[in-house]
């Protein structure tokens, strides 16, 4: 296992795609606070500068391809006959990715702080207390926390469909519609059938995208229908079933 | 080392694998032949765990399956194109498999390839990445060493290199089931044959023993090949004839010469008949199709 | 040129992605017609097809160029072809056939959903000229698509960067766009020539009352703007492509 992890990590690092891809989310967050600074820097702070979807936009960009280059170059028959067994080369490229995805919770987490310093937004207090009666600071690390959930569906989402689809750019672009038309299209189910099939349909899984957007915007809840509890269980299942979807295609697969 | 026992594999409903049984001991060099599409590849990822089927495949006694590798430890392989990451260097690429880095150095130096080992993969030449996967292959002193089309790209250096290089490791014990089209190459190191058509085992023979049924002809030449072949008739002796030539089996050569000294026929040319290594294996695959239209 | 532009056609033909994009649109055209209620403005909208047109295209796009360097086959393009010019521009040539395919497909599935849906209610007479402005303002924003995703990958020479980067702006920019302009008013004369803003064409010419707010250009101002940036793109991917080494 811990070889299987240190390939994996080598490679990670060693892609150009790893290192650019943070650097969008800088960019975002540069943008955002441009935008915003002045008008919310609150809800930025608690937010790391609306950093989520940005987030969600670099992992959908390095996690597809972590699969589809390996399949392309069949570098995977190299990788799979020198590890124990499959399950080892998902799981080892599925922590790989999640570490990833904290350590660039981490730099929004640095930048944040950063950029609270400069004249780009106004002045706050970071223990004032903001929502969920807590003060800003804590605020935006539970943000965090909740990102960290959401992203991780999402990762799981990534991990099965790269294992369905070859072509990395379907993969990247069936991602991004659910990353960014989800909550639509699922506000949608429940708008139609507000009535009587809504208690049902308010568990679909593009739903749960709306999680960190929810914690910060308690009004979304008039909208998925459901508790930030609800939300939460509901992902995390979620993103189990999609992990075991995604190991079983990938063991079933031929190369 | 290894043993492949009555293995078969099937791609949706096709059948791709029937029945392959074969071993492979240690410092043994297994040539696999046979036509494009045989499933000489396909053997190859069913030794490596890498496609389902059913039958056994053992390594220095111990079981692989698809969804166990534990006992490929010590086995390096090259399958088709050499799978190379191409925003690593050469030693990169390798250092991610190796356990140790003497090994690795070794391995570099052996294939002489110093001098770009250290610049990206993207930008080597074929040969350099069929090298560099040659080299992968070879890492962590394996036990067992698979080696799909191996002098793929190679120029004339490198290809004895590799050459001498396999006869070392296999001095020292590694076994290696090769692959290859180039059967030139293939005759000069390997020391079993294996040849495949269209799924089917069809030869598995030590080499030795596959030259000699190409031995056990003699051609014969005698100032009075008429008669000659006249008294080889009257005794059964004759197998054939081709050209000039008289073809005889090699068991009867001296109550040839015995009968020719009688007859007062003096023997010109008396010699084991050559024929190359490939009409051999042709012969050999021919003769199997002949076999199944009857 | 002419033996370019079949080999490239014959290409994309057999490809698969490019027909599963058509049934793609098809999926999600009844899908925007069903939840949704229908109005003039969701068929005039041609029932969001333009909208889920430039995602195909963007993922058909950039595949359509990258697909070459991943099987080599650009080689093969590079010797048997006149110049890089004439490969570059039938990809291109083709793709915006393409589009241009899509969008007339889309118009007649849009005829038959509005009968299904609505029946007789509204009268084509007062639909038809808005229709076919959206029509021609997304088919010249899908060129614009076009050429930024074939421009992508000659810089990123890589599928999901391009393809991430082209539906992050197809999701957010238009959002992005109007977020810069409204915090600094003082510069919208400069700032409503950002790329970004170029996705309100869509619209804007068959609702140009409203979108002229948002996007502070003119209809033909828009139409120039995208022009300039399709020749820009174009110019651009091509000297990128033509630099690249294979
Ligand atoms: N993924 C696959 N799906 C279906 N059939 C396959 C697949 N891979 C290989 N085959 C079939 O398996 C057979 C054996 O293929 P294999 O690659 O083992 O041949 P080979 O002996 O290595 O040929 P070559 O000399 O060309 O390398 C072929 O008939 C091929 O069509
Ligand atoms: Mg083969």
């Amino acid at each position: 296992m811990s070889s299987d992890l240190y390939r994996e990590f080598f490679k990670l690092l060693h892609r150009k795609v790893s290192w650019f891809a943070p650097l969008l989310v800088l960019f975002m967050m540069l943008a955002m606070g441009l935008s915003e600074g002045k008008s919310q820097p609150q809800l930025l702070i608690m937010t790391n500068f609306a950093s989520s979807q940005v987030i969600l936009l670099a992992l959908v960009i390095v996690a597809s391809s972590i699969f589809s280059m390996e399949f392309q170059n069949k570098a995977i028959l190299n990788v799979l006959y020198r590890s124990p067994n499959k399950f080892q080369v998902f799981f080892s490229k599925l922590i790989v990715i999640f570490i990833y995805n904290v350590a660039l919770h981490l730099i929004t987490i640095l930048v944040t702080v950063i950029l609270s310093l400069t004249p780009l937004i106004d002045k706050v207090s970071w223990t004032s207390v903001y929502q969920h009666h807590q003060s800003l600071l804590l605020n935006m690390f539970a943000t965090v926390g909740i990102d960290l959930i959401t992203s991780t569906f999402i990762i799981s989402i990534i991990f099965m469909i790269s294992c369905m689809i070859n072509s990395n750019a379907v993969v990247v672009t069936v991602n991004m519609i659910i990353i960014f038309m989800g909550a639509y299209v699922s506000y949608n189910f429940l708008l139609q059938n507000n009535h009587n099939l809504s208690g049902i349909l308010k568990w679909n899984p593009f739903n749960m995208v709306n999680l960190t957007q929810q914690y910060y915007n308690n009004a979304m809840a008039s909208d998925t229908k459901l508790s930030i509890e609800q939300l939460i269980i509901a992902t995390f299942l979620y993103t189990i079933l999609f992990l075991f979807a995604g190991y079983a295609i990938f063991r079933k697969k031929r190369f | 080392m290894v043993k492949v026992n009555n293995i078969n594999v099937f791609m949706g409903k096709k059948h791709i694998i029937k029945n392959v049984s074969f071993q492979v001991k240690p410092g043994e060099i297994v040539g696999i032949i046979g036509p494009n599409g045989a499933g000489k590849t396909t053997i190859m990822k069913t030794i490596l765990g890498l496609l389902k089927f059913t039958g056994k495949v053992s390594v220095a006694d111990r079981n692989v399956t698809e969804d166990n590798h534990r006992a490929l430890s010590k086995v390096g392989a090259l399958i088709e194109n050499p799978a190379i990451y191409p925003f690593l260097t050469g030693l990169q690429n390798l250092e991610l498999y190796t356990e140790d880095k003497n090994s690795m150095k070794t391995v570099v130096k052996q294939l002489k390839m110093q001098n770009y080992i250290k610049s990206r993969a993207k930008n080597y030449s074929l040969g350099m990445k069929q090298k560099l996967g040659i080299a992968m292959a070879l890492l962590n002193n394996p036990n067992f060493v698979i080696l799909d089309e191996p002098m793929n790209g190679l120029d004339i250096e490198s290809t004895i290199l590799v050459r001498k290089l396999i006869k070392h490791y296999a001095e020292q014990g590694t076994s290696f089931l090769i692959s290859s089209h180039i059967l030139s190459e293939l005759q000069k190191i390997m020391t079993r044959i294996v040849i495949i058509n269209e799924g089917n085992l069809i030869i598995n023979k030590n080499i030795d023993d596959f030259k000699n049924i190409n031995h056990s002809r003699y051609k014969l030449l005698t100032n009075n090949q008429k008669e000659s072949q006249k008294l080889l008739q009257e005794k059964g002796m004759l197998e054939s004839q081709s050209n000039k030539y008289l073809l005889v089996n090699e068991k009867n050569i001296f109550s040839i010469q015995n009968l020719l000294y009688k007859n007062k026929i003096q023997l010109l040319e008396l010699a084991p008949q050559q024929i190359d290594f490939e009409q051999l294996v042709v012969r050999s695959l021919n003769k199997k199709a002949e076999e199944d239209e009857i | 040129m002419k033996f370019s532009l079949q080999q490239e056609f014959y290409k994309f033909n057999h490809q698969k992605i490019s027909f599963y994009g058509l049934i793609i649109l098809l999926i999600l055209m009844i899908y925007s017609a069903f939840s949704n209620k229908t109005s003039t403005d969701t068929i005039i909208q041609n029932f969001g097809a333009g909208q889920w047109l430039t995602i195909i295209v963007i993922t058909i796009s950039s595949t359509f160029l990258s697909m070459e360097y991943t099987n080599n086959t650009i080689l093969t393009l590079f010797y048997k072809r006149p110049n890089k010019f004439v490969i570059y521009f039938s990809k291109l040539f083709v793709l915006v056939i393409y589009s241009a395919i899509s969008l007339v497909l889309s118009v007649f599935v849009t005829f038959i959903l509005k009968e299904l849906i609505v029946g007789g209610q509204y009268h084509w007479s007062d639909l038809v000229s808005a229709l076919f402005l959206n029509v021609l303002g997304t088919f010249i924003y899908l060129m614009f698509i076009i050429t930024l995703a074939l421009l992508l990958i000659s810089v990123f020479k890589n599928n999901a960067v391009v393809v991430g980067l082209g539906l992050f702006n197809s999701f957010l920019g238009a959002s992005l766009s109007s977020a810069i302009m409204s915090d600094f008013p003082g510069s919208i004369s400069l700032l409503k020539w950002n790329p970004f803003n170029m996705i309100y064409i869509m619209n804007q010419l068959s609702f140009p009352k409203d979108f002229i707010k948002i996007s502070y250009l003119s209809n033909l101002q828009i139409i120039i703007a995208n022009i300039f940036y399709i020749v820009l793109f174009g110019l651009l991917g091509y000297s990128m492509f033509k630099k690249r080494r294979v």
